[in-house]
């Protein structure tokens, strides 16, 4: 009996060790555990992410890319120039006496350079492009006591050298159109020949268009050179009642240089170089970011769908490091990332946008570049060409918009088979 | 022709291979006092032991868990990777998410019973028992939707319920009294014999606790927006409180047995657990978060209920109500049993208990097994459970079965075997009899 019974316990015996394989094993190793819970379907996920859905106005985006823009009564976006001061002295004296008389006045000037032009991050694209408006606002002022009159009073744009105008038979060697004339603007009073200003005149404010004369100094500037604004012409003191000027009175003109953001684009369009964003990462923990990037993650999608109501395409080159630098990444291995395009709006004859263009681009990260966005710190550099409408000519107004929607389409693969 | 008839029967609820023939009166097989028949179960089984046809005590207790996509392996993978160097990371979180069963979400549940019996026959026709037992249910789901997110992405859909999820919790304190009558052999000799049983059992819930989210919650992510309502509303008990003054209950169970012993069958449907608890002096509270943004950065910001201070401050729970009263409806059993004895071995067994969607959620179970008696004192049960939570399990037991005492260990590995099991269960029954 006692053996048939060792015998039964001998058979049942193979239930010992089963039970213990089944239910007290445990894993040996990290891989196995892994692989354990990969056991599922291998799946392709895809996550679709909002970063961003707004509307931008265009004022409010250079405002915040630190582009101090003025807006010129149309509404264009304009960029004004350091004030230039053409104040003309008088020549002589006068004690309370009836004087008529005119004088001719040497050329005035005042040179500009880079310095005195700030256009912020619009330099190159404002010297890509030919400037449709510029307008000089002009402020002017007379201390004395008698009324002045300029007269045939033009302003130019001559070219600085060695600390003297360039000249041309001892006349101002006035920058010229393409057909050789002189670019010059006169000076003069609403349907009036001349300039009058009234005696102790406290502030005669207006503007004068501008455009070509300013293209030209512009350009000049830009390109490096040492421009002046010049005013010749002849001042007319008193009316022949009595007058009185002292030592020192003068008849004060400033200029302020404002150059609308109207631009007639060439083929190659105008770029826009923004600086560096340096921005704080994910800053995730290291080995969540290998978990993420070498188990998981295909690729990242940037898209970027625009309805653009400004009247310049964008081609937006961008660059991407996975740290904080000052340098131009765009000459960083493995920096510069894809090319986003975006088309113009539909413009007017003005180049004034009138019909958004709704848009979509994307640039597509590699899961080892996608990695780079969980450091504590990334940088971008942003590269933009504008990017001109079918006339060539866009003008910028300041409540143009940009409907942006920024999505991340992250694709990761789960329950991958081990390779 | 009766006989053909209930043979059909019985294979029409899962018994495959009846070759039985009839066995005489008085051979062993018909021997098996006819309580030893009724296989055992590892769920709620009211009449297990006043139909054991001797006065009696018995103290048992079960335990079953589980849920429909991690096994125990699983378990231990998680286990082992967060005692790694590394822990867990997303990849083996969304991994784990993957082995979640498409269709039907996270689901989870669990029963426990421990208690006492005492009972037995008044006379050859009247059968009594009392039991008192301490039983505790609980049951959890994750909705599908809210599994799809984390595990498929918004890339094909885009609005995602969560009112499905739900976890409920009951303990209670029962007293029943069941009482069988028999009758026959009807007919003839070889006739049936017809058992009904009814009784009930007062109830008194010691704990209760239960969160849903509710049903109107909601996200949506697409490409251009996030936005999301969720809501969820708790009553708890006010931790555990032994007696009856949480609230009553009652619960009704009903039995009939058709038995041709000498046909080696039985046929048995059973309906028990019918009844609902009250339960009182919860504590009623909800939460709320509501996002709607077009910036995966402003969702934390919208999930913050303290902006003025750093990190994100979920918003807590918020008491709306200290004496709420729950009614609990009970998972009731609807269960077919059918059973086949060929000779003094071999019994056959197979149950279908019909899934319950209510308060306590259990799936369908179809449970096959047979009982070798080797030795007419000694069963051994092997089977499998197929249940639609768990899918495919085995069920194995022994026991011990004289006269004067009995002892049963029963066992099953629910969706899988052993360690690729989903879940577990497990009874234990010690008895004597007089």
């Amino acid at each position: 009996m006692l053996g048939a019974n060792r015998l039964r316990h001998k058979r049942l015996s193979w239930l010992v060790p089963l039970l213990a394989v089944g239910l007290a094993c445990e894993f040996s190793n990290i891989s196995d555990a892994e692989d354990q819970l990969r056991r599922g379907p291998q799946r392709e996920v895809e996550f679709n992410i909002p970063i961003v859905q707004d509307t931008f106005v265009i004022a409010d985006v250079f405002d915040s890319l630190g582009v101090g823009l003025d807006t010129l009564p149309d509404g264009l976006l304009m960029v004004r120039a350091d004030t230039v001061d053409l104040t003309i002295t008088f020549p002589f004296g006068v004690p309370g006496l009836p004087i008529d008389t005119v004088v001719t006045l040497p050329p005035i000037w005042k040179s500009l350079d880079s310095a005195d032009l700030n256009l912020g991050d619009f330099t190159d694209a404002v010297q890509d492009a030919s400037l449709n408006t510029a307008l000089a606002a002009y402020l002017v002022f007379n201390s004395a006591d008698a009324p002045a009159q300029l007269i045939n009073f033009r302003l130019g744009a001559v070219r600085v050298a060695g600390g003297s105008l360039d000249s041309v038979a001892g006349q101002p060697a006035f920058e010229t159109d393409g057909g050789g004339a002189p670019i010059l603007v006169n000076l003069v009073d609403p349907g009036d020949t001349t300039f009058a200003v009234a005696r102790n005149e406290p502030g005669k404010i207006d503007t004068l268009t501008a455009s070509a004369l300013l293209n030209a100094l512009v350009d000049r500037v830009l390109d490096g050179d040492t421009m002046a604004l010049v005013g010749v012409g002849d001042l007319r003191i008193g009316d022949g009642t009595p007058i009185t000027v002292n030592a020192g009175d003068s008849v004060g003109l400033l200029l302020e240089p404002q150059v609308g953001l109207d631009l007639t684009l060439g083929p190659g369009g105008a770029g826009i170089d923004l600086s560096n964003f340096v921005e704080s990462g994910l800053d995730l923990d290291s080995s969540l970011t290998e978990d993420l990037t070498q188990d998981i993650l295909d690729s990242i999608a940037i898209e970027v769908s625009v309805d653009n109501g400004v009247p310049f395409g964008l081609q937006v080159e961008t660059a991407f490091v996975g740290d904080s630098t000052t340098g131009d990444i765009f000459t960083m291995p493995g920096a510069v990332l894809d090319t986003l395009q975006v088309a113009p709006s539909a413009v007017d004859a003005n180049g004034r946008a009138t019909t958004p263009a709704a848009d979509t681009t994307g640039i597509v990260l590699t899961p080892g570049e996608a990695g780079e966005t969980f450091n504590p710190f990334i940088t971008i550099g942003v590269r933009v060409r504008l990017t001109a409408p079918p006339t060539g000519r866009g003008a910028l107004q300041a409540s143009d918009q940009i409907g942006v929607g920024v999505r991340a389409r992250v694709w990761l693969t789960i329950s991958r088979d081990t390779p | 022709m009766i006989r053909n008839a209930l043979l059909v029967a019985a294979l029409t609820v899962g018994t495959s291979s009846l070759t039985a023939q009839a066995v005489p009166e008085g051979s062993q097989a018909a021997g098996v006092a006819a309580g030893y028949r009724r296989p055992i179960q590892l769920r709620v089984d009211p009449f297990r032991h006043v139909v054991v046809p001797r006065w009696g005590f018995v103290i048992s207790g079960g335990l079953l868990a589980g849920n429909n996509s991690l096994n125990i392996n699983d378990a231990r993978a998680v286990q082992f990777i967060a005692n790694d160097g590394d822990g867990l990371q997303a990849s083996h979180v969304l991994d784990a998410l993957n082995l979640i069963r498409e269709g039907s979400g996270f689901e989870a549940d669990g029963a426990g019973e421990g208690g006492a019996y005492l009972g037995g026959p008044i006379g050859s026709r009247l059968a009594v028992g009392l039991s008192a037992k301490m039983r505790g249910y609980g049951f959890s789901r994750v909705s599908e939707d809210a599994v799809r997110l984390l595990r498929e992405g918004n890339g094909t859909q885009t609005s995602f319920s969560f009112g499905d999820t739900r976890g409920v919790t009951l303990g209670t304190l029962e007293a029943g009294a069941h009482a069988l009558l028999r009758f026959g052999p009807l007919g003839s000799v070889d006739g049936v014999h017809a058992t009904l049983g009814f009784g009930g059992r007062l109830i008194w819930p010691q704990y209760y606790a239960e969160a849903g989210v509710q049903a109107s919650s909601q996200a949506t992510v697409t490409p251009g927006s996030i936005g999301a309502n969720v809501g969820i509303d708790v009553m708890r008990s006010d931790g555990f409180s032994f007696g009856t003054s949480n609230g009553s209950g009652f619960a009704a169970d009903f039995l009939l047995r058709m038995e041709w012993p000498t046909s080696g069958l039985s046929l048995e449907a059973m309906v028990a657990n019918v009844g609902k608890v009250t339960v009182n002096g919860l504590i009623e509270e909800d939460w709320s978060v509501s996002v709607n943004t077009t910036e995966i950065l402003e969702v934390l910001d919208s999930l913050d209920a303290d902006p003025l201070t750093d990190g994100v401050q979920l918003p807590e729970f918020t008491t709306v109500g200290t004496a709420g009263e729950r009614e609990v409806t009970l998972p009731r059993i609807v269960r077919i049993t059918g059973s086949s004895w060929a000779n003094r071995i071999l019994q056959l067994d197979a149950s279908l208990t019909f899934a319950v969607r209510d308060d306590l959620d259990t799936p369908t179970i179809v449970n096959l097994g047979s009982t070798w008696r080797l030795l007419s004192w000694l069963p051994l049960h092997f089977g499998v459970e197929m249940n639609g939570r768990q899918g495919l399990g085995f069920t194995a037991g022994l026991g011990i079965e004289s006269p004067n005492f009995i002892m049963r260990f029963y066992g099953g590995s629910l969706g899988g075997f052993l360690a690729d099991a989903k879940g577990g269960a497990a009874r234990l029954e010690l008895g004597v009899f007089f």
